[in-house]
């Protein structure tokens, strides 16, 4: 059984001391960043994920005039 | 256009990142997981191009009015493209049509996102600019990426002089083709993409012409449509026939096609009577046998739309040899579509667009005659198919393959003998030497010209398949020497289509010795370029295609953008036509001199490395130019030299 208790006044200073550092370094906005950003601004992260599309190029590739 | 490189296509810029869009987060538009650890997670679900699929979900939020109208746009939905290849069929056979079109037409349908932000899939996708958008679609990486093999190439001299709204006004494709035409939602039975109304019109800009100065513009208009008068000659395509390969892709191969220009009847379907009677008129490459690898007979109802149709060639000039005088219309036979231009299985279909001989305009009397002097010309200097074939064998007679080891191999002219201009060191001095891409010592080049079996005083007949190549190789003979040179009309591919003897055999050749007899004067440096840039008597001819002239791209060893300042813009293939053709010589000087290149002043011709300006230095030359000069450093060595004025480049 769980006994709930309300949380110490250090672990209260601790999470807004936290805080207070997150916003200071900007890390919000890191975190922010989803894994699509991080990964589609790098180029070479892209190269190593990304490998060349086995296609066959129509015999005219633009004929739309 | 080269496709990106793959991580490039998909490559976001960090300015998007603080853009207007880049607000948005990336999965509210492509769907996907951002919270995943990796790539295959990551992408489960994931829509690359949601404005294809669901435009108004991707983009209305924002744009809701345009989303709306959009998907329902010419761009989306090509609606008449369908609307007339049922036309030629019968209902049960529009299942075939849709698959086929499905698989091979479709590609060419865009979206938001294919004129905001990505290259179309046509050319491979990938973003323009890091995923950042741009109201304004780019002509290079956008419209002409799809619209490239006609309108591109004409608007920017890749076939004709280019336009006169890219060389004099720098515009682009959406300064006439606006907003409120690209997302018009066309109506499901619109009869074929003129009758948009929103769809852009010579008059929306050029107004009042009726009532105007110009006097043919007053006895012309509602008779004849405007690229009559003004346009160039384009291309006609012939015969596309679809099939899959062996590893099941499907593809799509055009059988013919041939630059020139034909004026048709203007008919209801494609171009409202009200307009004008005449009519600019393509053959489109609609064929019977189109669908014939998945069904047979799917076009049973052929004859019922025209394939000839309606056409706005995209290289428009104020001058063209149609407005030189009434005459090259009026009473013209030729350039109006006959029953002789039709294949056999299209006769029927063009009735309404064929010009019978009582409907041709009657020669006017009384009109300005031309007075174009020819007598300069070296006419032994271009020779045709024909003259070749019954020449073969006489002696003295050597033929040249301008073109490439690999199509040489494929097959060539019996006799032939292959040198290859292009070819790194064979005549030029290779990239990374002091001098790149300029012509070798003299002697070097004699030397190579002997061991090909050639002397000065052989008749040397040059051939290639795109007419610079051979030209170029000419120009060098010529400023080597060279007595008796000729350039084949045609090229290659007229000398097959004649059915001509082909060889895959290499002639054996007796190595001679080829005595030069230099001309130095044809060939000028960049000091000379310099000291001339103002003079009144020597002009600079930048023969580059416009986007390389007009710094939209450069050559790829180029180290900037740009152009010899004052010089006059005038493509390379505003001299040669398509596979090697040329037109006669008195239409090329007059069209020569309306933009100020005439024989009266010294002429410079330059390019990117030289090979393009000796393809137009021949040209010249065999109009009876008396004072034509190359610029061999060309744009590379001009950049350098203006960039480090002391190293005496």
């Amino acid at each position: 059984m769980f006994i709930q208790r309300a949380p110490s006044r250090y672990s209260v200073f601790l999470a807004f001391f936290t805080l207070c550092i997150a916003f200071s370094l900007g890390l919000t906005d890191l975190m922010a960043q989803s894994s699509c950003v991080s990964c589609h601004t790098e180029e070479n992260m892209l190269k190593n994920n990304l490998a060349p599309k086995k296609e066959k190029k129509s015999a005219l590739t633009s004929g739309a005039g | 256009m080269a496709p990106l490189e793959p991580q490039k296509k998909v490559l976001v810029a960090i300015e998007f990142l603080d853009s207007n869009h880049g607000e948005i987060a990336c999965e509210t538009c492509h769907g996907g997981n951002a919270d995943a650890p990796d790539k295959s997670l990551a992408h489960q679900g994931l829509v690359p191009s949601p404005s294809l699929s669901d435009p108004e979900g991707a983009c209305g939020e924002c744009h809701e009015e345009i989303a709306a109208s959009a998907k329902n746009s010419l761009h989306v939905t090509l609606g008449p493209f369908a609307t007339i290849l049922k036309s030629r069929a019968n209902p049960d056979k529009y299942k075939t049509i849709d698959m086929g079109q499905e698989r091979h037409c479709s590609q060419c349908h865009t979206s938001c996102g294919g004129c905001h932000v990505s290259r179309p899939a046509s050319v491979g996708k990938g973003f323009v600019n890091g995923h950042l958008f741009r109201a304004r679609s780019d002509l290079l990486n956008q419209c002409t990426a799809c619209h490239g093999s006609r309108i591109g190439n004409e608007y920017l001299g890749k076939r004709g002089q280019g336009d006169i709204h890219a060389i004099k006004g720098n515009m682009v494709c959406v300064d006439c083709h606006k907003a409120e035409e690209m997302h018009a939602a066309a109506p499901e039975d619109l009869k074929g993409r003129y009758h948009l109304e929103e769809a852009a019109k010579c008059t929306d800009c050029h107004k009042n012409l009726q009532r105007g100065e110009i006097r043919n513009h007053n006895i012309h208009i509602g008779k004849v449509q405007c690229q009559v008068c003004h346009s160039q000659t384009y291309t006609n395509c012939y015969s596309c026939h679809t099939g899959t390969d062996k590893e099941g892709l499907p593809y799509y191969t055009n059988q013919k096609d041939i630059e020139s220009m034909k004026i048709g009847l203007a008919y209801e379907a494609d171009a409202p009577a009200a307009d004008f009677n005449f009519m600019l008129v393509r053959h489109i490459p609609i064929d019977p046998e189109l669908f014939a690898h998945y069904e047979k007979d799917v076009f049973a109802k052929f004859d019922e739309v025209p394939s000839w149709k309606r056409t706005s060639p995209h290289n428009i000039q104020r001058k063209t040899w149609q407005t030189a005088t009434c005459n090259h219309c009026h009473g013209n036979r030729d350039l109006f579509l006959s029953n002789k231009d039709l294949l056999d299985y299209e006769i029927k279909a063009n009735q309404k667009v064929v010009v019978s001989d009582i409907r041709i305009p009657a020669t006017v009397a009384r009109t300005a005659k031309l007075e174009i002097d020819t007598s300069g010309v070296k006419t032994g200097w271009v020779v045709d198919a024909q003259w070749l074939n019954d020449n073969m064998g006489k002696e003295n007679l050597v033929i040249l393959d301008a073109r490439t080891e690999d199509a040489y191999n494929k097959g060539h002219i019996k006799g032939a003998v292959l040198l290859d201009p292009m070819k790194s060191g064979k005549l030029r001095w290779p990239w990374g030497t002091d001098t790149p891409q300029q012509l070798l010592e003299p002697e070097q080049i004699a030397e190579l010209f002997g061991a090909k079996g050639i002397t000065a005083e052989d008749h040397i007949v040059v051939y290639d398949d795109d007419a610079w190549k051979a030209a170029f190789l000419l120009s060098v003979l010529d400023y080597c020497g060279a007595k008796n040179i000729s350039f084949l009309k045609g090229g290659i591919d007229t000398w097959r289509q004649n059915g001509y003897s082909m060889s895959t055999e290499t002639p054996v050749i007796e190595p001679k010795t080829f005595e030069v007899d230099l001309q130095p004067q044809f060939i000028v440096d960049n000091q000379f370029v310099r000291k001339n840039l103002d003079s009144l008597d020597v002009l600079i001819v930048d023969i580059r295609t416009l986007d390389q002239s007009k710094k939209l791209t450069k050559h790829p060893r180029a180290l900037s953008y740009g152009s010899i300042p004052g010089s006059v813009k005038f493509p390379v293939y505003g001299f040669y036509m398509d596979h090697a053709q040329l037109k006669p010589p008195q239409e090329l000087l007059w069209v020569l001199e309306q933009r100020g290149i005439t024989p009266d002043k010294t002429v410079v011709i330059t390019c990117n490395t030289g090979a393009w300006a000796g393809a137009g230095f021949f040209i010249l030359r065999y109009l009876g130019y008396p004072d034509v000069r190359v610029h061999d450093a060309a744009w590379v060595g001009w950049e350098e030299f203006v960039r480090y004025p002391g190293c005496g480049y």
